[in-house]
């Protein structure tokens, strides 16, 4: 079989290409962030409850193969509705990674870019957001934090003179894996901060206690980083072939445990997003799917609790 | 302060996924090919002198490989994905001129720098594994030849090769110098490689353990001969 398009047929086909090019995504993000939950945060405007994390996942230097597959990873996430975006210069490269995605996406409206300052990685607060606004090749970052609460006094006074000045939009402060709790509250409590981020899944609910209450108390949104606990929490119920309970598909949409584990995280009334990290766009679709209704009411999360711990 | 320590878990200090680390050893592999031959030919080169008992030579030619390593892996690749990799890279050269250094120093009672039987069974064993087996571990992991482990331009097989290749040629505290760095690198291999879960990670540590104990090993026949 021969093809030989005429002028006219192939200007017919270059102009469908290009149109099918153009309405494809938009097509696809309005499919698939009809119901994706938002939830507000302080100075107005509201955030998609799942976001994307790129600790590990992000680094992967100037390899040219994975640089691509990142960007997949990344136009997957923002064709399926995703705003949060959280890097750190203790990442490695991931924050050039981040700035290349960009460079042949274009920055999506819904970015939401979450930087931290890190003292290890040198310079001032100040010297440190300029270089990963070039680095992420963006003028203007919407929320910096304090990474794991180094050097948290400096930084965070240095955060709120440029959050004052216009220059970033948000402050806030991170820990992980329960690290540091009590200083975490006394700078919650002292502060006036915009986000927090911590550690919060399924199996480590310790920040229920006292984190998420004073954060509800004080209006501060919450981003709840390692929800599949470093990926051994879903990789584990993947591998023992775990099935997701009839009832949790049935109570609260939940499909997979991507769903199930996502749910549990956002549905709490003080988490304003969770952000898990992957490699793989299928991965992404399926995470923002987690984001969507119907969520988990409180008698269906006590339900997963004791579900996970009967396993 | 202890229970923030005991919440760290190897993978926390690893940056990267196994997938990106392979890459990197796949696109070193990519980047300066057919170079491995000659290299190899190189490690090939050193362990003969060794086994002949030329001590100077076997120890001078291995410190190349150290230098080529430092450069083209940890300086222009590792340090893309882990910022210690520089520091790698400075320990590498570290190791080439600490070599030469130890090869130009005079022996003074050459019997008795003479490795025994042991030693030299093992560091022959150790650096057969390290020059000729060690490319073959990535094909036998399943990854295939593009991902395997070269002497000369990946760090781990020029480590190993180099615990081996100094148990034939040097005894006493010259040995010890020699083998510093290579067996600290083992030991750091094997940590990121089990938290990259390489079914080989336990390898380079139990081959810097061999190699440290092996020594001894001879101490401790030689006295039984006698």
């Amino acid at each position: 079989m021969t093809f030989n398009p005429s002028r006219r047929s192939a200007i017919k086909l270059l102009g469908a290409g290009i149109a099918g090019a153009w309405l494809a995504p938009r097509t696809l993000v309005a499919a698939s962030t009809g119901s994706l939950v938002r939830k507000p945060i302080p100075g107005g405007g509201t955030l998609p409850v799942i976001g994307m994390g790129t600790w590990q996942t992000f680094n992967v230097g100037s390899d040219p193969e994975l640089l691509a597959a990142r960007t997949d990873v990344v136009r997957a996430f923002f064709e399926h509705g995703g705003g949060l975006v959280d890097s750190s210069p203790m990442y490695g490269s991931a924050p050039d990674v981040m700035g290349h995605a960009l460079e042949v996406l274009g920055r999506p409206d819904s970015l939401f870019a979450a930087e931290k300052v890190w003292s290890p990685a040198g310079g001032s607060a100040r010297e440190q957001v300029d270089e990963l606004s070039q680095r992420w090749g963006i003028e203007r970052f919407e929320l910096m934090q304090v990474h794991n609460l180094v050097d948290w006094r400096e930084h965070l006074e240095a955060l709120q003179q440029m959050k004052a000045e216009g220059e970033i939009g948000h402050v806030g402060i991170t820990t992980s894996h329960g690290r540091r709790h009590d200083e975490f509250e006394r700078v919650m409590t002292d502060h006036d901060l915009d986000f927090v981020q911590l550690t919060y899944n399924i199996t480590h609910r310790e920040v229920e206690e006292r984190l998420l209450p004073l954060a509800e108390e004080k209006g501060i949104a919450v981003i709840a980083n390692r929800p599949y606990n470093g990926g051994r929490l879903i990789k584990g119920l993947q591998r023992r072939g775990e099935q997701v309970p009839e009832w949790a598909a049935e109570e609260c949409g939940c499909a997979n445990w991507a769903d199930f584990l996502l749910k549990f995280i956002v549905s709490h009334p003080a988490m304003t997003c969770a952000i898990p990290a992957t490699t793989r766009v299928e991965h992404v679709v399926e995470n923002m799917r987690a984001g969507r209704k119907p969520m988990p009411s409180p008698q269906a999360r006590r339900r997963m609790i004791e579900h996970i711990e009967s396993l | 302060m202890s229970a923030d320590w005991q919440s760290y878990r190897l993978g926390d200090f690893v940056p990267f996924t196994p997938e990106v680390y392979f890459r990197l050893i796949e696109r070193v592999n990519e980047a300066f090919w057919p170079w491995q031959l000659v290299l190899l030919a190189l490690g090939l080169g050193a362990l003969v002198l060794a086994l002949r008992g030329n001590y100077r030579a076997a120890l001078v030619v291995l410190a190349p490989a150290w230098v080529v390593s430092a450069l083209a892996f940890h300086f222009d690749y590792y340090a893309e994905i882990n910022v210690a990799a520089s520091w790698f890279g400075r320990a590498f050269i570290a190791q080439a001129l600490l070599l030469v250094v130890l090869a130009a120093l005079p022996v003074r009672r050459p019997s008795r720098s003479r490795p025994g039987t042991i030693q030299r069974i093992a560091g022959t064993a150790i650096a057969v594994i390290g020059i000729a087996a060690w490319p073959l571990i990535s094909v036998l992991a399943g990854h295939g030849w593009g991902r395997s482990e070269v002497f000369g331009l990946h760090p781990d097989p020029i480590a190993v090769a180099t615990l081996g290749i100094v148990l034939l040629v040097v005894t006493g505290l010259r040995a010890g110098l020699a083998m510093a760095i290579p067996a600290v690198w083992c030991l750091m291999t094997g940590l990121i490689l089990h938290a990259l879960d390489a079914t080989w990670a336990m390898l380079p540590m139990m081959l810097a353990v061999v190699a440290g104990l092996t020594p001894l090993a001879g101490r401790i026949v030689g006295r039984i001969g006698k």
